[in-house]
C-alpha cells in the first residue's frame, strides 16, 4: 500500500522547481546543457559558475546532493575513458609524480568530466523534480509526435507489470530447483523471456480492446486544461540564460 | 437529448452465433433479453462462451449471425460508437483496463473520447470515483493499487461514460473476501442495468434476482437465481458447483435492486 514511488529517479517534494510546467523545464534543461556543451574547455571559471548554478537549483528543489551524486554514477564509464586520455594522448607533456601526462589529454579529460558532470546533474535534476507522466505530457506539449509519447506512456505503465511477471517466473524456477550458474543453463531463462513476450503481445491486444470499448480513436484525449505558464518561462529561463551568457562570454574571451 | 424509454429493453440479443477464425464455434444461436434496471448473472463454466458474448455486446467481436440491440439501438457499423458508450465493459483483468498513468486520467479517458472537457469532464470523473468509493485514489498510479481497488476503479472508468448497461466479466476473480464484499456493496448501489458474468454462484445469488446459464454457446437455463441454483441437474450438466456447505434455501433472497 502507500503511494510507493517506483520511479527511482523521482524525489517527492513540493518545491518551486517541482511546480514549474514540465515542458518549460524540459526546454530550460536542454538549453542549459547545450550551452555548457559549447562552452570552450579553457574557460574553467565558466564551468565553476555553471556548477554553482545547477547546485543552487538542486538546493531550491530540495533534492539531496547525495541523491544526485549517486545517480551520476551512470557517467562513470565515460569518466574512466576520459581519465585514460592524458596517458595515451601525444604531444607536449607535464610530469606529475613521475608520470608523463599529455597536456592535450589533460584538457580532453577535463572537458569530458566537466561537461558530462554538469549535463548529467542537470538531467537528473529534471527527472527528480518531474514525474514521468508529467514529463511525457511536457513532451506532448513540445509537439513530440503523439505516437512516440503514447508508446512511452504505455511503456511506463506496463514496465512494472512485465517486470512482475518475469520475477514471478524466476521465483517459480528457483522454487523448482533452478540455479543458473553456467551459460548452458540459460535455456529456461530464454524460454521464460519468450513466454513473457507472447503474453505481453496478447495483453497488448486486450488493452487495445479495452481502449476501443471506451471510444479510443487513435488520439489520446487531452485531459489537462492548457494553463498559462508565462511566469514559469521567466523563472525557468534563469538557469539557461546564465549558461548561454557564460558560453558566449567564454567564447569571446577565449583566444 | 431523450433517454431510452422505460419499456425498451436494455439489451436484446437474438440468435447470436460466432465462430473464431481458428474454426471453434463459441456461440451457436444465443438469445437474451434484459429489461432496464435488471441485474442479471450470466453463469457458465470456463469456455462456455460468456466472455465471447460480452465482447459482442459492444462490437469488439462482430457476430457471424444474429443481432444485438442496446437500449433500442441496433449494433452496426454506423452505431458502433454510440453502442460502445451505452455498454460499459469491465474486463476480467483490471491491468488491461487501467492503462493510463493515473487513476484520474484513466477514468477521464472514456468521457474525454466522448468529447467532454473542462469542468464537465472533471465532474464526471469525480462522480464516477465517488460512486465506487475511490475518490481518495484519484492521484494514484493504477499499478500501485490493491486488487479490490483496481476492480472498483475499473468499474468507475466505465461508469464515467454513463452507460445504459454495465457488463462485468468475472468481477470477483482474485479478490479477497473483504474486497469482494466491498464490490458487492458498490454494485448493489448502482442504479444501472448490470450483466454479471461469473461462475461464483453465491455472488450471483447475492446480487442478481435473475440468472441465465450458458452452455455450448447457447442459453440453457434462465430464471430466478435461487431457483436455478437448486436445479442440481442443470448445475451438474454445466460444471457449476455451489461452494462447500452453501445452501441457497437458507440464504436471504437477493437484495432488491437499486
Amino acid at each position: 500500500m502507500g503511494a510507493g514511488h517506483a520511479h527511482a529517479l523521482y524525489v517527492h517534494e513540493h518545491s518551486p522547481v517541482h511546480r514549474l510546467a514540465p515542458h518549460v523545464k524540459i526546454v530550460a534543461a536542454f538549453v542549459f546543457v547545450f550551452a555548457v556543451a559549447v562552452t570552450p574547455r579553457e574557460a574553467v571559471w565558466a564551468f565553476g559558475i555553471d556548477l554553482v548554478a545547477i547546485a543552487t537549483v538542486i538546493r531550491i528543489a530540495r533534492v539531496p546532493y547525495r541523491f544526485v551524486l549517486l545517480r551520476m554514477a551512470v557517467i562513470l564509464p565515460f569518466l574512466v575513458a576520459a581519465l585514460l586520455l592524458p596517458l595515451v594522448a601525444s604531444g607536449p607533456q607535464v610530469v606529475v609524480f613521475g608520470v608523463g601526462l599529455a597536456t592535450e589529454g589533460l584538457w580532453g579529460a577535463w572537458n569530458v568530466v566537466a561537461k558530462a558532470g554538469i549535463g548529467s546533474a542537470t538531467s537528473i535534476t529534471l527527472a527528480a523534480t518531474t514525474e514521468v507522466p508529467r514529463l511525457l505530457r511536457g513532451l506532448d506539449r513540445l509537439r513530440v509526435p503523439p505516437v512516440l509519447t503514447q508508446i512511452a506512456t504505455f511503456m511506463v505503465r506496463y514496465l512494472e507489470v512485465v517486470a512482475g511477471e518475469l520475477s514471478r517466473q524466476r521465483t517459480a524456477m528457483v522454487a523448482r530447483g533452478h540455479d543458473p550458474r553456467w551459460l548452458w543453463q540459460v535455456r529456461p531463462i530464454a524460454a521464460s523471456l519468450g513466454t513473457v513476450f507472447v503474453r505481453s503481445y496478447e495483453r497488448g491486444e486486450r488493452v487495445h480492446a479495452a481502449m476501443l470499448a471506451r471510444g479510443y480513436e487513435r488520439t489520446m484525449p487531452v485531459l489537462e486544461p492548457v494553463v498559462r505558464v508565462e511566469a514559469d518561462w521567466w523563472r525557468a529561463s534563469l538557469l539557461p540564460a546564465l549558461g548561454v551568457t557564460l558560453a558566449v562570454v567564454a567564447l569571446v574571451v577565449t583566444p | 437529448m431523450t433517454g431510452p424509454r422505460d419499456d425498451v429493453p436494455a439489451l436484446v440479443v437474438e440468435d447470436l452465433a460466432f465462430t473464431y477464425p481458428d474454426g471453434s464455434e463459441a456461440l451457436r444461436g444465443l438469445d437474451l433479453r434484459v429489461a432496464r434496471g435488471e441485474r442479471v448473472a450470466v453463469l457458465g463454466p470456463n469456455g462456455a462462451g460468456k466472455t465471447t458474448l460480452a465482447l459482442h455486446l459492444n462490437g469488439i467481436h462482430r457476430a457471424t449471425r444474429g443481432r444485438v440491440e442496446v437500449a433500442g439501438l441496433e449494433l452496426e457499423d454506423a452505431t458502433l460508437r454510440e453502442v460502445r458508450r451505452r455498454v460499459g465493459m469491465v474486463f476480467q483483468d483490471p491491468d488491461d483496463q487501467l492503462f493510463m498513468p493515473t487513476v484520474r486520467e484513466d477514468v477521464a479517458f472514456g468521457p474525454a473520447n466522448l468529447g467532454l472537457a473542462g469542468d464537465e469532464l472533471l465532474e464526471r470523473v469525480a462522480a464516477a470515483l465517488a460512486a465506487v468509493d475511490a475518490t481518495h485514489l484519484a492521484g494514484r498510479a493504477p499499478h500501485h493499487l490493491s486488487g479490490g481497488e483496481r476492480r472498483r476503479v475499473a468499474v468507475a472508468t466505465v461508469l464515467a461514460m454513463r452507460p445504459d448497461v454495465l457488463v462485468l466479466d468475472e468481477p470477483t476473480s482474485g479478490l479477497d473476501p473483504a474486497s469482494r464484499r466491498e464490490l458487492v456493496q458498490v454494485l448493489a448501489a448502482l442504479p444501472v442495468t448490470q450483466l454479471l458474468i461469473t461462475h461464483d454462484l453465491s455472488f450471483a445469488l447475492e446480487l442478481c434476482p435473475r440468472s441465465v446459464v450458458i452452455g455450448g454457446g447457447r442459453v440453457v437455463g434462465d430464471g430466478p437465481t435461487a431457483q436455478l441454483l437448486l436445479d442440481e441437474q442443470l448445475l451438474a450438466a454445466n460444471r457449476l458447483e455451489l461452494p462447500y456447505g452453501f445452501d441457497p434455501r437458507t440464504v436471504a433472497p437477493a437484495s432488491p435492486r437499486g
